[in-house]
């Protein structure tokens, strides 16, 4: 007998190319045996496209059920699930639709993608203290070189097209038609304490505050480098107010 | 939280029933989640842990792959941890399977070739799972397809041994009894005679499979948790708490999931053999 990581080897490669390659470890007496490896090689296809339906439901009223199957199986070929966590299955979708030819006639489907996937993980990101209004003030006073980060909810995500629009219409029961436009925007997607999901386009300042804090910035610096040509002070300020409010800024102390 | 005490047969946790079983108390002994489904946070764990407010709660993994033979995936176990920290469930259960090697992940149950290296694994892993979260659990038999060269244990024997080397208790699946009985053609009641009666089956599943035919025409079993339990599996049910008696039960469903209602039926139904069986060998024993 081969040693079990020999095995695994094979039967994780079977499982994901339909090949037959660890028929040789099964027992010779089962004339079926190459048939019944094609079972493990259809649950792994029928599991994975679960996942990907479950995550990206308005792609699939967009394309249809046949033609996201479709999808599924050729993203399915190139990505593996590589942890024991459903959840962190399948966020290259987006990123694999940017160069899938038989969806060019679609080409918001990326931003789309790029949408549920930062709505899902939104929904069961880890459940985190977040700073409030008082919160930061005192920060503010106390420790001048304080940095914080963002909630682990907060996505925010890049979009080529009018796809939130998109996106919200398809949360409707009568889907209106929406007409399509290239039109680069951020969309800030979070949970804020009370479960509830919110996506919102947000103005440049705010995306470069958020990044600044993505990258450790201290808040001090980030304002500063964020409001760097800022146009409307009044319009940002309110903008921020929000986010705040909403709780997406977490207190990392400076140690992350 | 306080273990309540149950009698009754409990039924699998699954999302479209989630509502009803908060607002109204349904008489179930108790309910089943799968770990996975609640990493993280947001809504779903916080409704996971108002239900263990309400009802005696199990955990079951799908995803740890405790047969792989490169070492356990440690985030996946911690997150196993905070679960099991802020539920405390009554079981904690995983499978004699495998799902993972190299990195690489599939979504379902591999089997395992019973050979020593494998037991050596077994004993390892369920060792290092039972010491990070404190307490005992429970390994549940697999359904099988196929089954490997040059073996050094059957199924049974596996088992067996590895409760005596890890501690862990088992979780006897009746209907993978039935399926893997019938997919490798073995007597489904001889293997139950083969799990030794010392106390360690903690918990019995039933379930529906789906039969198939390959393409050569032959019949083969399919563990999809579709349907109700079959008759046979009833049958068997009955004969494994004849043998192990005082186990509690669970009946799964997790695809095309019918109403909470069709659920519980078949979790009374579970009751009934279960309390004529203890009357049974009350009446045989003076």
């Amino acid at each position: 007998m081969s040693a079990l990581r020999d095995i695994q080897a094979a039967f994780i490669h079977d499982a994901y190319t339909g090949e037959q390659t660890s028929a040789v470890y099964l027992n010779k007496y089962n004339l079926n045996s190459l048939e019944r490896l094609d079972i493990y090689y259809n649950n792994t296809l029928l599991g994975l496209t679960d996942i990907l339906t479950a995550t990206y439901p308005v792609l699939q009223k967009i394309v249809g059920e046949s033609f996201f199957r479709t999808v599924a199986r050729f993203y399915i070929e190139t990505n593996s699930q590589i942890t024991g966590n459903r959840h962190t299955y399948g966020g290259e979708l987006a990123s694999f639709l940017r160069s899938y030819e038989p969806a060019a006639s679609w080409p918001y489907l990326p931003d789309i993608a790029a949408i549920e996937w930062g709505y899902f993980q939104a929904s069961i990101a880890d459940d985190v203290p977040a700073l409030d209004f008082n919160g930061l003030t005192n920060l503010i006073s106390e420790h001048p070189d304080f940095t914080v980060s963002l909630h682990p909810g907060v996505h925010c995500i890049e979009l080529n097209f009018n796809a939130l629009e998109i996106w919200q219409e398809h949360q409707k029961n009568k889907i209106e038609t929406i007409k399509l436009q290239e039109s680069p925007q951020t969309v800030l997607i979070w949970r804020d304490q009370n479960d509830d999901i919110f996506l919102q386009n947000i103005s440049e300042p705010l995306k470069e505050l958020l990044i600044c804090c993505r990258e450790g910035i201290n808040f001090g610096q980030a304002m500063f480098q964020s409001s760097d040509g800022l146009q409307d002070l009044t319009v940002f300020q309110q903008e921020f107010a929000r986010v705040v409010s909403s709780g997406i800024f977490i207190y990392t102390d400076g140690s992350q | 939280m306080q273990h309540k005490p149950f009698e009754l047969s409990g039924i699998g946790l699954r999302a479209p029933h989630v509502r009803e079983l908060l607002t109204s108390k349904v008489k179930v002994g108790f309910l089943e989640a799968h770990s996975e489904n609640y990493f993280g946070g947001g809504n779903p764990r916080k409704l996971l842990s108002q239900i263990a407010e309400i009802y005696p709660l199990s955990l079951h993994g799908v995803g740890l792959s405790l047969g792989r033979a490169d070492g356990l995936d440690q985030k996946h176990l911690g997150q196993i941890k905070l679960l099991v920290d802020e539920i405390n469930p009554i079981f904690v259960s995983e499978h004699l399977t495998w799902s993972a090697y190299n990195h690489i992940h599939v979504p379902d149950l591999l089997p395992i070739p019973f050979i020593n290296e494998a037991m050596d694994i077994f004993v390892e892993h369920v060792s290092e799972f039972q010491d990070k979260i404190g307490r005992q659990i429970l390994i549940e038999n697999p359904s099988n397809y196929l089954a490997f060269d040059n073996l050094d244990y059957s199924e049974p024997e596996f088992l067996n041994e590895l409760a005596d080397r890890s501690g862990c208790g088992l979780l006897l699946d009746i209907n993978n009894i039935r399926v893997s009985a019938h997919n490798l053609d073995y007597d489904p009641k001889a293997y139950i005679d083969s799990i030794r009666a010392d106390g360690r089956v903690k918990q019995f599943h039933l379930a529906g499979y789906l039969i198939n035919w390959l393409d050569n025409g032959e019949k083969i079993y399919l563990d999809t948790h579709s349907k109700p339990v079959y008759p046979e599996v009833w049958d068997l049910y009955e004969y494994a708490l004849s043998r192990f008696p005082d186990v509690k039960t669970l009946i799964e469903w997790d695809v095309d999931i019918p109403a909470l209602d069709v659920l519980v039926a078949e979790a009374n139904k579970a009751n009934i053999i279960y309390k004529r069986v203890k009357e049974e060998s009350n009446v045989c024993t003076p």
